[in-house]
């Protein structure tokens, strides 16, 4: 278990939506977002006893691949947005030749969040550690226009906001001072790529 | 006993044998010929292809008789082709052997003296001395000038024992040419003329008797497989020697001979390891739970009532059917309990990974702690694979559960690396991992147990590849899973590219050098405060620390470290057994790491 993380005031059931929330506030603060290419979701390591931990982890798209936006501007970007958040920034680590490559954040709530350049391709991971493994874990549809066959969900549930209704609404209504119906969206907080073209946008529209 | 008579022999041509040999030769061809006529000239028949006139015939009874069709076909033309091998190799040895005999003896001819005739029926063989013909000689008469006394008598003494030596070198050689013509008349006698058992007849269980009949077939290679002479790459070598449709009939029906065997391919390995999952699963009492529940409820019962017993005098009889009880309800406790571990892999490795990948299990076994080998993507197929060998603890529960969580992990960290491709990523629990890290991790022989089944792997993965060359190959372990690696690797060697340290209590060796690769391909972790920094110095048992970078002194002088590259790891908390266990956690850099040393980026580790 990670050490001095805040006790989390949530579990299991919410903590996708949760990491979700967290991800979906960090690209909130991105310029020029490109949207995402994928989802995945983990299991990790907890030894506490009736505890999990959970991540999720979005990948940029290709074409953004060893651009300067992703291996640099965003780093700048997110630490400042990160702070505006009243986020703890953390984790800062240089890559071989001495360019930033990893940054983190922990939200007050205990998610954490890590933007990582891994040689050119960048990802963000939320993470949640060891939090009671009660409720079953939800999903809400990806973020950054992840399409279907690229969203790997094997440790949640994906429930659309058709499914969740009001209790996902107020499964995340004490953070953040938004609720669900504050967000438009395929999903209460979702963001999608800015290009309006762009044909990841909305993958689930023929679901709602 | 031959009776060939030198005469005989010395008389007889070979070149016939030769002639012969030709004849049987070209019935090899021709069978030859004729299986490519039956099988591949025949478009219903041949398996694997796409035809108009097979996809006419299609469907699993179509199947079957093509199966049958090959079976017999090749049940006669192997049959033929050994027999007429056999006699092909008798006849071209024969006339080898004979005519270098009968050159002996031509030999035997040419060095005697002109005054010596051969004689003798078979067993009595000799030179004899034509009398009239030397006397002649000696004493001059017709042409020759006679000799003088001195002289004649010393000719005549030389040609009397040329008589006697060369009758002796005469009989030995006949002698050995009637063994030889035992020997090859035994030889061709003992040819098994009988045919071989037909294939089974398409019908009621087709396929098991045909499994049946398959595995006699190949028993021979079975047998070298279970006794552990047959090398991975032998076995694939044979496995891919195999029809498609025998390749089947074994995975379905034979499973058991499949699953667990290093060197048959991923896919294959995976389909008969779930049959044979699914059935043991099966071969669970159904009323498990209720049999349980009623040993409890009696032996509750008994407890209960206990004093009343005493007091009836029934104690002694009751006492003993407590303790059958309990240990009954152990027993099936225990079955339970692997029930559910084997019900929980089923689970674990039913649905895609979370990276988007499928499992394939590899192996299990679910004796003792239970053994397991699950893969998280395709080995055989995948550019970069990944092989993490557990450490104490781990254990069959491990294996679908936090173990398979941390190969996830790796995985899909490894499939962020920009251009990595696809990175396989396999739990390797196939040993009897020690269960307390105090008690059993310092003693070494759960690695010398285990470092024969991970060479053997190891191997097998490189003789499944696709592409062995251009995969990068990475062997990682966690703490003893470590040990366990460098004992494998300084004992066998391992067919790996890179081998990774995590938390390790050491490795059995000293130098990164003693581990078969490249110094420059080893690295390795620790995180502060992990408690194995405690314990491996503590021991030392099982070798010196990975993460020696060759900068402390020791013994006056500087040491010269254990090589290979270290890299940062966080410990992720405070408590050093805690920190153990975090290398996989949120967050932690070593994931990075890890995930650039798998996708062939280890220059690029912090």
């Amino acid at each position: 278990m990670s050490q001095g993380l805040p006790e989390l005031e949530f579990n299991r059931g919410e903590a996708f939506l949760r990491m979700d929330e967290a991800i979906a506030q960090t690209i909130e603060g991105l310029p020029d977002f490109p949207g995402f290419q994928d989802r995945t979701t983990l299991k990790l390591d907890c030894s506490e006893e009736g505890r999990e931990s959970y991540e999720i982890n979005y990948t940029f798209p290709e074409e953004t691949i060893g651009s300067d936006l992703v291996t640099k501007e965003y780093f700048t970007v997110l630490k400042e947005h990160w702070s505006s958040l009243g986020w703890e920034i953390h984790g800062e680590r240089d890559d071989v030749d001495g360019n930033i490559a990893d940054i983190q954040a922990t939200r007050p709530d205990g998610v954490n969040i890590w933007y990582s350049n891994m040689l050119g391709q960048a990802v963000i991971h939320a993470q949640v550690a060891c939090v009671e493994a009660e409720g079953d874990p939800v999903c809400g549809p990806p973020l950054g226009g992840v399409t279907p066959e690229n969203d790997h969900t094997k440790y949640c549930t994906l429930e659309t906001p058709d499914d969740s209704t009001s209790e996902t609404a107020e499964a995340i209504a004490p953070f953040g001072g938004t609720t669900a119906a504050d967000v438009p969206g395929a999903a209460p907080w979702a963001r999608g790529p800015e290009d309006p073209e762009s044909p990841m946008s909305d993958p689930y529209a023929d679901q709602l | 006993m031959s009776s060939l008579s030198w005469r005989t022999f010395y008389l007889t041509g070979y070149t016939g044998l030769d002639d012969a040999a030709a004849v049987w030769d070209r019935y090899i061809s021709e069978a030859a010929d004729f299986e490519a006529t039956l099988i591949d000239g025949i478009p219903v028949l041949k398996e694997g292809a796409a035809d108009q006139a097979r996809d006419d015939f299609d469907g699993e009874t179509a199947d079957l008789v093509r199966g049958q069709a090959r079976h017999i076909a090749e049940r006669f033309l192997d049959d033929l082709d050994a027999y007429a091998s056999h006699i092909k190799v008798l006849l071209q040895e024969a006339k080898t052997d004979f005519e270098t005999k009968r050159d002996e003896l031509a030999g035997l001819f040419a060095e005697k003296s002109v005054y010596l005739t051969a004689e003798g029926e078979p067993g009595e063989e000799r030179f004899e001395v034509n009398e009239s013909d030397l006397y002649n000689y000696l004493t001059g008469s017709g042409t020759v000038e006679p000799m003088n006394e001195y002289e004649a008598d010393a000719y005549e003494q030389r040609v009397r024992e040329q008589a006697v030596d060369l009758s002796d070198r005469f009989k030995t050689l006949m002698d050995s040419v009637r063994e030889l013509d035992d020997q090859y008349a035994a030889d061709f006698k003992a040819l098994n003329d009988d045919p071989p058992p037909l294939p089974p007849y398409v019908g009621s269980d087709f396929e098991a008797k045909t499994a049946e009949y398959l595995q006699e077939q190949h028993q021979d290679f079975l047998d070298k497989i279970e006794s552990g002479d047959a090398i991975p790459e032998e076995v694939n070598d044979w496995w891919n020697s195999l029809a498609e449709g025998d390749q089947e009939l074994f995975v379905h029906e034979l499973p058991e001979l499949v699953g667990p065997v290093d060197g048959i391919p991923t896919e294959d390995r995976d389909t008969a390891n779930r049959i044979l999952l699914d059935q043991e699963i099966a071969d669970f009492s159904p009323t498990l739970d209720e049999d349980i529940a009623v040993i409890e409820d009696r032996i509750a019962e008994i407890e209960g009532n206990w004093s009343e017993i005493v007091a009836n005098g029934d104690s002694i009889d009751r006492a003993e059917e407590l303790e059958q009880l309990r240990e009954e309800l152990a027993r099936l406790q225990g079955e339970r309990v692997t029930y559910n571990e084997l019900v929980d892999l089923q689970s674990a490795i039913a649905e895609e990974s979370p990276t988007g990948q499928q499992y394939y299990l590899l192996g299990y076994d679910s004796a003792g702690d239970g053994k397991a080998i699950v893969s998280v993507g395709n080995p055989d197929t995948a550019d970069n694979t990944v092989v993490y060998v557990p450490g104490t603890g781990g254990d069959l529960d491990g294996a679908g559960g936090n173990d398979l969580q941390r190969a996830e992990t790796m995985a899909g960290d490894a499939a962020q690396v920009a251009g990595s491709g696809e990175t396989a990523v396999m739990v390797w629990l196939d040993y009897d991992a020690p269960n307390n890290p105090i008690m059993n991790s310092p003693s070494l022989s759960y690695a010398e147990d285990a470092s024969e089944p991970l060479a053997s792997f190891m191997s097998g993965l490189d003789a499944t590849n696709h592409d062995p060359e251009e995969t990068t190959t990475t062997v990682i372990g966690h703490s003893y899973g470590t040990t366990v690696i460098g004992q494998a690797a300084s004992e066998y060697g391992l067919d790996t590219d890179q081998i990774v340290a995590v938390a390790s209590p050491g490795m059995t060796v000293d130098h990164a050098s003693e581990l078969g690769i490249d110094p420059d391909d080893f690295y390795s972790t620790t995180a502060p405060g992990d408690l194995i920094n405690a314990a491996a110095e503590a021991t030392l048992i099982l070798g010196s620390d990975p993460n020696d970078g060759g900068l402390n002194i020791q013994g006056g002088g500087l040491d010269s470290g254990f090589g290979g590259t270290s890299f940062d790891s966080d410990n992720m908390g405070w408590s050093p057994v805690d920190i153990h266990s975090n290398y996989w956690d949120d967050g932690n850099p070593a994931r990075k790491n890890m995930a650039m040393i798998f996708t062939g980026n280890g220059d690029q580790v912090t």
